[in-house]
């Protein structure tokens, strides 16, 4: 792409320096790709920007308008377990652009594959199929066993859980929740691990005993 | 007794096991201009300014690059819930810095605007010629 638009591109693809720099984890994070372009606008690194992000995530937004920063959140679908930054700064008659991308534990794909993808993308180079998120949880039933959507109550506490694997507590602050068979882990003031009765509808823990709101 | 704790063992390596779903926050914090200042300054500084901020020694992505890597405090599971990064890159006789941070969205968490925050201000800037944007 670039070579037809004939911007004389310099790219400085450091994948495997990013491989050894990311760590798995809560958050991991990638910061290994940058390209220098030495013909362009920055109005040409931005719609590229743009366009590359909302190809693998989300509503790619400038940050602020003008700034040729760029954000976007995903994964594709709903989720806000990963996200990536593409920043484009002018130098000379083009432009260096960045690449940085995040995920939290639970996301389906790799944070160093996420980031080659959206900067090959914006390069043109060819891009691999990043795993399929999986599928959000089903419309909330009472007793649900495969989900925890809907509201629980422990004494005069009650938590919000929704679709999106996010949670709200009773002082209005937010975590998330993941359920793996019959173990759940509520991210609440930290982990906080439970087990689902068997028909769905309470959840003990350590911390909490929580009954599902019908 | 011995196999109550046996079982205990097993209960806890299995439930420790289980992965939590960590929705992130994320943002592009400050970008700064070095006019006069070597692209090794900007980086000294990179990691100077990671290291500091999280306690743990700063990553280069690959050497002399000038991308920077710092991982925060662990959470229950060893793992880090914050990091941030920070690019350098070299424009004429200065340099250009980007700041980016990421944390874990969970209750009492420091979000990640703040923590650019604290990156920016422990990054050490040349005492003339230099401006945050």
């Amino acid at each position: 792409m670039m070579a037809r638009t004939r911007l004389f591109a310099l790219a400085l693809a450091l994948a495997t320096a990013s491989l050894a720099a990311s760590a798995r984890g809560a958050i991991d994070m990638s910061a290994g790709v940058r390209y220098l372009v030495t013909s362009g606008s920055l109005a040409d690194c931005s719609a590229k920007a743009k366009s590359s992000l909302n190809t693998f995530l989300e509503n790619a937004t400038e940050t602020t308008a003008g700034s040729g920063s760029w954000m976007a959140t995903g994964p594709t679908g709903g989720g806000s377990t990963a996200a990536a930054v593409v920043r484009c700064v002018a130098v000379d008659k083009g432009y260096v652009v960045t690449f940085t991308c995040a995920a939290g534990s639970g996301n389906p794909y790799s944070v160093v594959d996420l980031c080659l993808d959206i900067a090959h993308k914006f390069s043109g180079k060819p891009t691999v199929a990043l795993a399929t998120p999986p599928p959000p949880p089903p419309t909330p039933t009472c007793g649900s066993l495969t989900n925890l959507v809907g509201k629980w109550v422990d004494g005069d506490k009650t938590f919000a859980m929704s679709v999106d694997y996010g949670l709200t507590g009773p002082d209005g602050v937010s975590g998330s929740w993941y359920l793996n068979g019959t173990t759940a882990t509520i991210t609440y003031y930290g982990d906080h691990v439970l087990t689902l009765s068997a028909d769905g509808k309470r959840l003990n823990g350590r911390d909490y005993n929580l009954t599902r709101k019908c | 007794m011995v196999g109550a704790l046996a079982a205990t063992a097993v209960l806890t390596a299995v439930l420790g096991s289980v992965p939590a779903r960590a929705s992130i926050d994320m943002v592009a914090g400050a970008r700064g201009t070095a006019t006069q200042a070597a692209n090794s300054a900007c980086s000294a500084s990179a990691s100077a300014a990671l290291t500091t901020t999280f306690g743990n020694p700063a990553i280069e992505a690959g050497a002399g690059t000038g991308q920077w890597l710092g991982f925060g405090a662990d959470d229950s599971n060893k793992n880090p819930t914050a990091s941030a990064a920070i690019h350098c890159y070299p424009v004429g006789k200065g340099y250009v810095v980007t700041i980016t941070c990421a944390t874990e969205r969970a209750a009492g968490a420091e979000t990640a605007a703040d923590l650019c925050a604290r990156v920016e201000k422990a990054f050490v800037t040349p005492a003339a010629g230099f401006t945050w944007q």
